[in-house]
């Protein structure tokens, strides 16, 4: 009995043993590195090609922007050392840092460098994804270290888009013929890519930071970034637990847990510029008529869905334009908008001859996401407390975006109610969302909605915010839009608290240039 | 019949693709706020998307003809690069699953035959049945968090071999299961032959007559199990593949499946189907070495 006994020690050892060999670097990498688990790999390197947010995410680390945001959404040098616009809004000169910015591979950042940029995304050919993101771009020229922009109309977002992930600059060195090797100017350079398993960048020993809302002003303090995929949330947190990642996208549930574990750190992101809202196949009667889309606002109880639906984690707004970007304010949106009141969604419905023997009969479309589908549920529920029975019908989103496109354009049939999310650098996404055709044969067909949403383009400053202010009346009067919640995708990640310093910028831009990890 | 195989199955999925909504240009589009109606239009007549299906199908078939699996949508990666990076992966995990799957299974499902209608035979087959039940992302999670987190034996997602293990075998116990209950059944109408009954009425040792007499006829049963068995692992691994972060096809294909990247649809199941097809070549010279009765001509 006694050998037996001593027999499996002897395995238990041999099998600690084994274990420690085969965990054991794994558990070391992280002492100078950081690890990042994410659900999926990013799709390209070249910043010209793709617009997703994970794509976004690993280019933020490698390349650079042109001009850069602070906290109060006010536009400061990057890449760029100042910018002047012309009067008529058609001119941009961007003034290049004197002697331009050192790549990674020791080539130089200058004017050159940022009209190969303007010049290839803007290219049909490139066919870019983002290339109307900069506007009806005719030309590019150098003048001495300034570049010159010229466009045919005006376009007052064009900054804040340059300051933001969509529009990385490369050095051009990154594009050799068909083939992608990621040379910047940003804080980490690109080391080596295994596709759907991980992504590896050491520090740029070089790096000039000028992004303000960074303290380091040089290189990362940490050597070594990998970004792990690693698609399934409880791996991903199996992975943070055990130490062998040090960031982690946690679900929602997980978040709740580890906000108020003091052995873990949750991040969310007040800066990302994302905005949720429900909206009205509006050509449908009856939210043809203001008074039906209202009823809805009413009904709706944007703090239940995010304080029970969303653990608190995420914000409930009244503004279609999200928190922190240009012209948003909450106050009058509240004003102008609707706020939970189920007796006053009640009495629109009975004006509109509906009631308790009469329900409102409506399709509640939708497209799953976690947070989302809970806060669906919410919403069908307070719907049927006034009267409006909702049929929820759940597409994933790649379908549910081309049943709306052809929803949206009907003018009979079962009324629909929809959700969806935006995000972006600034306000001006409005546009895209709702003139016509907009997102999802969204938009509206208003003559008066039209002329305001191409006149704040060619605004600037005060002018600029009272005219949003003015659209986003016009949206919530008419309730064609019923703001929700803010953030609400992609916008969580967790670590242990030994991890200082790290931070989400805008549109959940990922930094860890200030990142240092205790013992 | 190969080349007509994998000539029917592209161009089915190539039509196929086109029917199931979802437009891969919205998705690409999705977080571009200023994306207008020309910018989308541009970029469908860019990636030849503006084109009939037919039209479509038939550029890809001269494409393919070249060697060139084309470009992803997302991203613009070439698909063969995608591919065929993963497919090591994929098949790595497909053998050495089999291997456990075959290995448990098929000495399970012989004694079981053997042992017809005693509680041994009820035994296996009742866990056989269970082990079929359970889904494989269950196992594959419980397994993760036992030898990960608890244990911290292995690690969650290193991407090298340290990975291949437990995606190994959570798909081998599931599939030995399956391989348990085909190896019985086969075994148990090879015990029942004449020939079988014959040796035994000679009084040959008990082990003689499985040994030369059952085992060798079963051969082509376990041959067709073990086909059977890893076109089952090549398609079957995507939720296992996710589970363990196992860097495969089949992780791929889910995903371009979701955002609608057509060539990387195409170029999987192209793929996947040329997989397939060659072991069925193999088998089929397999059969042909075992039984000399069975011949192609």
């Amino acid at each position: 009995m006694k050998r037996k006994s001593q027999s499996w020690r002897l395995w238990g050892s041999a099998l600690g043993l084994a274990g420690a060999l085969v965990a054991g670097d794994a558990a070391l990498a992280v002492a100078d590195t950081i690890v990042v688990a994410r659900p999926a790999d990013a799709d390209s390197m070249d910043t010209h090609r793709v617009s997703t947010t994970i794509s976004l995410q690993a280019m933020t680390q490698v390349y650079g922007n042109m001009v850069h945001m602070d906290a109060d959404a006010n536009i400061v040098g990057g890449l760029a050392e100042s910018v002047s616009v012309s009067e008529d809004g058609l001119t941009y000169t961007f003034n290049m840092r004197p002697g331009g910015v050192k790549c990674h591979d020791g080539t130089v950042f200058d004017a050159a460098a940022a009209k190969w940029n303007f010049d290839r995304v803007t290219d049909p050919d490139v066919a870019s994804p983002n290339a109307s993101s900069y506007g009806e771009v005719t030309g590019t020229r150098i003048e001495g270290d300034s570049l010159i922009v010229e466009l045919a109309a005006p376009y007052s977002a064009l900054l804040a888009f340059l300051s933001g992930p969509l529009a990385h600059f490369m050095c051009p060195s990154t594009i050799q013929g068909e083939d992608v090797n990621p040379v910047g100017t940003g804080p980490w350079k690109f080391v080596s890519w295994d596709r759907n398993n991980e992504i590896v960048f050491e520090r740029y020993d070089d790096h000039v930071n000028f992004h303000p809302m960074i303290e380091n002003p040089g290189a990362p303090h940490m050597q070594n970034l990998i970004y792990k995929t690693i698609s399934e949330g409880p791996a991903r947190m199996a992975a943070l637990r055990t130490g062998e990642v040090t960031f982690a996208e946690p679900s929602l549930q997980d978040a709740a847990e580890m906000k108020d574990d003091p052995e873990y750190i949750v991040y969310t992101s007040p800066h990302s510029g994302q905005q949720a809202y429900i909206a009205f196949a509006h050509k449908i009667p009856p939210f043809d008529d203001p008074r039906a889309r209202r009823a809805v606002g009413y009904a709706v109880d944007r703090n239940a869905f995010a304080n029970i639906a969303f653990e608190g984690l995420v914000e409930a707004t009244h503004c279609p334009i999200a928190p922190g970007l240009f012209g948003e304010d909450q106050e009058k949106c509240a004003e102008w908008g609707t706020s939970y009141d189920p007796d006053k969604a009640k009495e629109l419905l009975a004006e509109l001859g509906y009631g308790p023997d009469n329900p409102l009969e409506i399709i509640l479309s939708v497209s799953t996401l976690q947070g989302w589908d809970e806060s669906h549920v919410i919403m069908q529920q307070q719907m049927a407390e006034v009267g409006i029975e909702a049929e929820m019908q759940v597409r994933q989103f790649a379908s549910w975006v081309d049943h709306m496109s052809v929803i949206n354009d009907n003018t009979e049939g079962t009324p629909v109610v929809w959700t969806m999310g935006m995000s972006g650098m600034d306000s001006d996404y409005l546009v895209f969302l709702w003139q016509r055709p907009g997102y999802a044969s969204g938009g509206i067909d208003d003559p008066v909605l039209d002329q305001m949403l191409r006149d704040q383009r060619a605004l600037q400053g005060d002018a600029r915010r009272a005219k949003l202010l003015e659209i986003q009346k016009f949206l919530l009067e008419n309730a064609y839009e019923i703001p929700t919640w803010s953030p609400g995708w992609f916008w969580l990640q967790a670590s242990k608290s030994n991890v200082k310093g790290f931070r989400q910028t805008h549109m959940v831009t990922p930094i860890f240039n200030d990142v240092t990890i205790e013992d | 019949m190969a080349l007509v195989t994998l000539l029917a199955s592209t161009i089915g999925v190539s039509l196929l693709i086109h029917v199931v909504p979802g437009d891969p240009v919205m998705m690409m589009m999705a977080q571009n706020a200023a994306a207008t109606p020309e910018a989308i239009e541009n970029a469908r007549r860019a990636l030849g998307l503006d084109l009939p299906v037919w039209q479509q199908t038939l550029r890809y078939l001269g494409n393919i003809l070249q060697g060139d699996f084309g470009r992803s949508i997302f991203g613009a990666e070439p698909v063969s690069t995608l591919l065929f990076d993963r497919l090591p992966n994929t098949l790595a995990l497909a053998f050495a699953s089999m291997v456990i799957a075959v290995g448990i299974g098929l000495p399970l499902g012989f004694y079981s035959a053997y042992r017809k209608g005693t509680w041994v035979d009820n035994v296996l087959m009742v866990g056989a049945v269970v082990g079929v039940s359970i889904p494989s992302f269950w196992l594959g999670l419980i397994l993760l968090l036992f030898f990960s987190l608890t244990l911290e034996l292995l690690p969650v997602a290193s991407g090298d071999f340290r990975s291949l293990p437990l995606p190994a075998i959570t798909l081998g116990l599931t599939y030995s299961a399956i391989v348990a209950r085909m190896t019985r059944s086969s075994m148990i109408e090879v015990f029942a032959e004449d020939y079988i009954r014959t040796a035994r009425a000679k009084g040959l040792p008990e082990g003689v007559v499985l040994r030369r007499h059952a085992l060798k006829p079963s051969l082509i049963a376990v041959v067709t199990i073990v086909a059977v068995v890893f076109g089952y692992l090549m398609g079957g691994a995507v939720v296992v593949e996710n589970v363990f972060s196992w860097n495969g096809l089949g992780r791929l294909a889910l995903d371009a499946i979701l955002r609608r990247d057509y060539p990387v649809i195409q170029g999987f199941i192209l793929i996947f189907a040329t997989v397939i097809v060659f072991i069925s070549i193999i088998i089929d010279l397999a059969y042909a070495w075992l039984d000399p009765r069975i011949s192609y001509r």
